[in-house]
């Protein structure tokens, strides 16, 4: 059914996709917008103009640490939860084994558990086992909240993938282990890549683990932000938010121009 | 190099696949592995080229045991059903998949993949992807990737049978002399009777996992092994009858339809008094003016013409359906409703007893 835009239904239905839009987008450009102002609270719409504030953020190297920190740790985690999501993926896929639908729901249970769960009990256990050091606890952590959600996008993107093209690959000679690194993995590409990408800003974004399990001298961008806006709201913390507002924007950006030369090339 | 397939069997918990398969294909010639679906050929198919472990039994290949040997490490040349193209990898690079994996160099790689491009009619489509190629092409890439590693068997998965029919016969066709020239022995499992008899050398009918006959395509039409086999290729008249005398040479046969044949002693196996059917193919059925004998006494029901013959539906004495199929010149102005006599050629009939079928 189509419907014209400039019936009463049509006109309807603009309004309410602007507001709809207006409702999620403006936030975050009062996010971008509020630190523009020169007083020293945060105030909107901004009174003044100045640029001090993202200065003040870009030259605090709290910051700069703590998204150092943040990125190694959301790189590496999301690196190991995409080698396990994708590994259990194709294990529940291909075989057939008893308790494989028990443990495909436990697999996914993290998505469900509430993290303040998990921190308490990570806590606990790594406290009592003196098992691992420094960054790999937090690592831990987000892998064990990571890793489902690769599972989840890498489960159905196999599901669907023809089996006849890995037959083919051993037909003409690749052993198991080559027809999955040869065919399956570069066919499911995609899925994987969206997977490990939702793992990675998954992990970026996390707190409520990072300020459990994140080392005491080390901790990751949120828990800074955290930290920050809990002892006293400077503008300097909003120009943070900002900015990475405005790297996720130009990383959109770059991500768009790059696929439509990569499909252009096709 | 000649396959042997000796009692093979697959069973999936109570279900048999292929029950008890015994075939030979000598080396050189095309098998046909022919049924409806759900009969255990691409069950046979892929326990030979590796994909599925037999329940028990033997596949050998020029001699040696490849019952245990793992798919990617038989010298086996396989075309599916859908072509399985990698859908990431040119045309070219579909073809040199295989010839990567065993290892042969950039130069002899490219030469080899250029010459199959070239013998399929597939130059200047070499760096399209799968997905900007037809059906055709598509096919024929798929059988230039099984082709180019010189496998010494060659299987095909219902090649053709998503080409149109057109392309179907001139691929078939095309099919069989790539395997004679490459001297390949080949199993081919196909659904359709006519793929099956127009480039295979034997044909193996195959119904719920037990084979059913294992002849040449000529010997299998006109020599049907049982009422199945007869039912399943080619078209097929069943006119059920009694045996009425024997002797040593002929059979007498009271057919229901009010007239009585005399058979062959040698191809029925029976006594009088037993009840049967006969097999009558439809073009051993002309339209005459009341003959002799073999005459039977029809009326016309529908007449449907297909070009060089036509398809000529009847209704017997005894009330039973004829098709007959008959060039369009003899019919002289019959139309639904006539009467008509139709004659019989009685060396063409076969007979089924009832306890014989299946």
């Amino acid at each position: 059914m189509t419907i014209s835009l400039r019936s009463p239904l049509g006109i309807a239905m603009l309004v309410l996709t602007a507001l709809a839009f207006g409702y999620l987008l403006l936030p975050i450009l009062v996010v971008v917008a509020a630190p523009l102002g020169d007083t020293g609270y945060l105030a909107f719409p901004p009174q003044g103009l100045t640029l001090k504030w993202y200065a003040a953020a870009l030259h605090d190297t709290r910051y700069l640490t703590a998204l150092l920190v943040s990125l190694r740790i959301a790189v590496i985690s999301a690196i190991i939860a995409c080698a396990l999501g994708v590994s259990a993926a194709y294990a529940l896929t291909r075989f057939d084994f008893p308790g494989r639908r028990l443990l495909e729901a436990v697999f996914l249970s993290p998505l469900i558990l509430p993290t303040l769960v998990l921190a308490v009990g990570l806590t606990l256990f790594f406290t009592r086992t003196g098992l691992l050091a420094g960054p790999w606890k937090l690592v831990a952590g987000h892998v064990i909240v990571c890793t489902p959600y690769v599972l989840r996008v890498s489960l159905p993107v196999l599901r669907r993938f023809d089996r006849s093209l890995e037959e083919a690959a051993r037909n003409l000679g690749a052993s198991p282990v080559a027809a999955f690194f040869l065919v399956v993995l570069p066919v499911v590409r995609p899925g994987i890549v969206a997977g490990t990408v939702l793992a990675f800003i998954t992990s970026f974004d996390e707190v409520v683990l990072a300020l459990f399990l994140a080392e005491p001298g080390a901790p990751t961008l949120p828990v800074t932000i955290y930290s920050a806006v809990q002892l006293g709201f400077e503008p300097s913390v909003a120009a943070v938010s900002g900015l990475l507002v405005l790297a996720t924007l130009g990383f959109m950006l770059l991500y768009h121009l790059l696929g439509s030369v990569g499909r252009s090339r096709n | 190099m000649d396959i042997e397939i000796n009692h093979l069997r697959k069973t999936y918990g109570s279900a048999v696949a292929v029950a008890d398969l015994s075939v030979k294909v000598p080396q050189g010639r095309m098998l046909a592995l022919l049924g409806p679906s759900g009969c255990g050929k691409t069950t046979t198919l892929r326990m030979v080229a590796g994909f599925i472990e037999p329940t028990s039994g033997s596949i050998r290949a020029g001699g040696s045991d490849i019952t245990r040997i793992p798919a990617h490490k038989r010298d086996t040349g396989l075309v599916f059903q859908n072509y399985a193209l990698f859908p990431h990898m040119s045309a070219a690079e579909n073809i040199a998949f295989g010839l990567r994996r065993r290892g042969v160099g950039r130069a002899e790689r490219d030469q080899r993949v250029g010459v199959m491009l070239d013998k399929l009619k597939l130059s200047g489509l070499a760096d399209r992807l799968p997905r900007q190629l037809s059906g055709g092409q598509q096919q024929r890439v798929a059988v230039a990737r099984a082709l180019v590693i010189n496998p010494s068997i060659l299987l095909l998965d219902e090649p053709f049978s998503n080409l149109d029919a057109k392309l179907r016969e001139s691929t078939g066709l095309e099919m069989s002399r790539l395997q004679r020239e490459f001297g390949l022995t080949s199993i081919f499992v196909t659904h359709d009777q006519s793929e099956a008899m127009s480039i295979a050398d034997t044909i193996a009918v195959m119904k719920d996992g037990e084979l059913q006959q294992l002849d040449s395509a000529s010997e299998i039409y006109e020599k049907p092994a049982n009422r199945f086999v007869a039912d399943f290729i080619g078209r097929a008249n069943f006119l059920p009858g009694r045996i009425t005398g024997r002797n040593d040479t002929h059979v007498s046969i009271a057919l229901a339809a009010g007239i009585t044949v005399e058979l062959q002693a040698s191809g029925v196996a029976g006594s009088p008094g037993d009840d049967g059917e006969v097999l009558l193919r439809p073009e051993a059925v002309s339209v005459t003016d009341a003959g002799p004998a073999n005459t039977l006494k029809a009326t016309v029901e529908q007449i449907s013409y297909q070009g060089s013959i036509a398809n000529l539906h009847g209704t017997l004495s005894d009330g039973s359906a004829i098709v007959a199929s008959v060039p369009p010149d003899t019919l002289r102005g019959l139309a639904p409703g006539d009467a008509m006599s139709l004659v019989i050629r009685a060396n063409a009939l076969r007979w089924f007893g009832r306890r014989q079928q299946v």
